[in-house]
């Protein structure tokens, strides 16, 4: 018995050494963030010999910031909003009345986890429907592309909440809407805050549609402001990382709080799929 | 619930803002984009045109570097899984028992998942710098200054460098499946297989082998997809280059955008969609039959 902790401590300490493979990088952007110019050309991970808070107000300034992180902030939280309505309305339905035509159109959802974007088109369209370069264009466009797992998220999630509640509710005189929101809405908010979280996620960190579409610096989002004063400031490593870390932050946030609904949602999603 | 009455208590009009948007903005793009693959629209101020599978033609047969594009972005889709699932199932057991910070060492280790390809891209490139990068000074630094590479500079190295961040980014998702996996399996199977003297070996073979199929399954299926489909962290980390060597799929499909050549880029969009579905169809097949004969 005795052996196998000793084991277990050596084990342990092994599996966070190895951690570091994955801690290290992160580790980087913060010390270097924090360095002078000259410091930072090194991009290592000796410690700053002074900090340089005002790397972040030099990087807020010269990379117009503010704008962005509002811009990647709305599109973000609407899209979240949006797929969420949209999402579960169409999974609760689907989900509960199971006729060869819902199947057809669940299937049809489905679809979109595995066929790529095309871009070139979708470009084209959306310039027909006024849709491009304004916010509520982008924000269809990403909740169209989250649908599908949203969708498949919430049809499995459905399938636990008792039918039972659906029918004494339309003995009490319910309507469906009525039903829908006071009644089978906040018993979905396990699944709920696990496809907030994801997509949440998925629309922060995207940086393809943005690079097509946004190709005016008003509506960049954090992503592409990034990408781009990178492009510009190519050697200044303290100031691009200062950007990273601006553009990490609030993801970092988010996966702090919500890491126990990211990793199981997305691997039971997965898994039962 | 009578049919008649469910119909009225999930009503059809639900369906309709996520139909819709879904529809306008996802499945038609992708089936006007077969139209427009054979023409030679652009931006050149030359009308758009009709040409049948003359972009195709180029695609497969007239331009060989497209056949370079579409041979790394294979390359790079089952190389990145074959190592995102060695590493993942590796990390899952050796994780899965005796360890007191399990779940804290599975958050750190998902991390990157919950990253944009475009920051990890971003970091990476200074990492793998040739002279300045952390990766070449501590190799310099730990004594085995032999190992230096140009990494993404060396057409030699460029993909392999590109495959290893992808693998650095993903292979925690894979484990986090594969431990989802393995706590599946009732704990009564390896005691008795103990009792009946089976080594780790034939233990592993003969029981988590088999219940670990599924999760196999979907972490085959899922990085072959995201592989095929790849963007953000290539075009961060090499642009396609140096000299095509990392160039996939879609890093050509913004190349032809950004040139105007629209109907090229949307013929490579559809050489992507086929690729994928066809890929994601048969490897189900394949592997649902696997899972059906070992089981």
């Amino acid at each position: 018995m005795k052996k196998q902790k000793v084991i277990n401590i050596i084990k342990e300490v092994f599996a966070w050494l190895l951690s570091l493979v994955v801690l290290i990088p992160l580790m980087l952007v913060v010390i270097n963030s924090l360095k002078s110019q000259g410091e930072a050309d090194l991009m290592n991970l000796r410690l700053p010999t002074s900090l340089h808070l005002d790397n972040y107000m030099m990087v807020i300034e010269k990379g117009k910031l503010i704008r962005s992180f509002l811009n990647s902030f709305l599109i973000t939280s609407f899209s979240v909003v949006v797929s969420v309505i949209v999402s579960s309305m169409a999974s609760f339905v689907l989900s509960r009345n199971r006729i060869k035509f819902n199947n057809v159109i669940y299937n049809y959802f489905l679809l979109g986890l595995i066929a790529p974007l095309n871009m070139i088109p979708v470009i084209r369209i959306m310039k027909m429907l006024h849709l491009l370069n304004n916010y509520h264009g982008i924000v269809l466009l990403y909740t169209a592309l989250v649908i599908p797992f949203s969708v498949f998220l919430y049809y499995g999630f459905i399938k636990s909440v008792p039918q039972e509640l659906d029918e004494a509710a339309m003995i009490d005189g319910c309507s469906s809407i009525q039903l829908f929101l006071s009644i089978v809405l906040p018993l979905l908010k396990p699944v709920t805050i696990t496809v907030i979280v994801v997509n949440f996620l998925g629309v922060w960190n995207d940086f393809m549609v943005p690079l097509y579409m946004l190709n005016r610096s008003d509506k960049w989002t954090m992503t592409l402001a990034v990408y781009n004063f990178y492009g510009t400031f190519i050697s200044k490593w303290n100031l691009v990382c200062a950007n990273i870390i601006m553009t990490i932050a609030p993801i970092l946030i988010v996966y702090v709080l919500g890491q126990k609904y990211i990793i199981s949602g997305m691997v039971s999603g997965a898994v039962k799929g | 619930m009578e049919r008649e009455s469910k119909i009225k208590v999930y009503p059809f009009y639900f369906l309709i803002p996520a139909l819709v948007i879904y529809t306008v903005l996802f499945i038609i793009p992708s089936f006007i984009g077969f139209g427009f693959s054979l023409t030679n629209w652009n931006s050149m101020g030359s009308a758009m045109k009709f040409i049948g599978l003359d972009n195709f033609k180029e695609i497969f047969i007239s331009n060989k570097t497209y056949m370079l594009f579409i041979l790394n972005t294979l390359i790079f889709a089952v190389v990145t899984t074959i190592m995102k699932n060695i590493v993942g199932l590796l990390l899952a057991l050796f994780f899965n028992e005796g360890l007191k910070t399990k779940q804290l060492l599975r958050t750190v280790f998902f991390l990157p998942v919950a990253l944009s390809p475009l920051i990890i891209g971003l970091i990476f490139v200074s990492i793998l710098n040739p002279v300045t990068g952390l990766l070449n000074s501590t190799l310099r630094v730990i004594g085995v200054g032999i190992l230096e590479q140009q990494w993404l500079v060396d057409p030699k190295t460029a993909m392999l460098s590109v495959i290893g961040v992808e693998v650095w980014r993903l292979a925690g998702f894979n484990m986090a499946i594969y431990l989802a996996g393995l706590q599946m399996i009732p704990k009564s199977f390896y005691e008795s297989a103990s009792i009946d003297g089976a080594g780790v070996w034939r233990k592993f073979i003969n029981i988590t082998f088999p219940y670990l199929l599924p999760a196999i399954t979907i972490n085959m299926i899922l990085n072959l997809i995201q592989g095929l489909k790849v963007f953000d962290l290539i075009y961060v980390l090499t642009k396609g280059g140096p000299g095509n060597t990392t160039g996939v799929l879609n890093t050509a499909v913004f190349e032809e955008f950004s040139s105007g050549r629209y109907g090229m880029g949307t013929a490579v969009g559809v050489v992507i969609f086929l690729l994928t579905s066809l890929t994601a169809y048969s490897a189900l097949k394949l592997m649902r039959r696997g899972e059906a004969e070992v089981l």
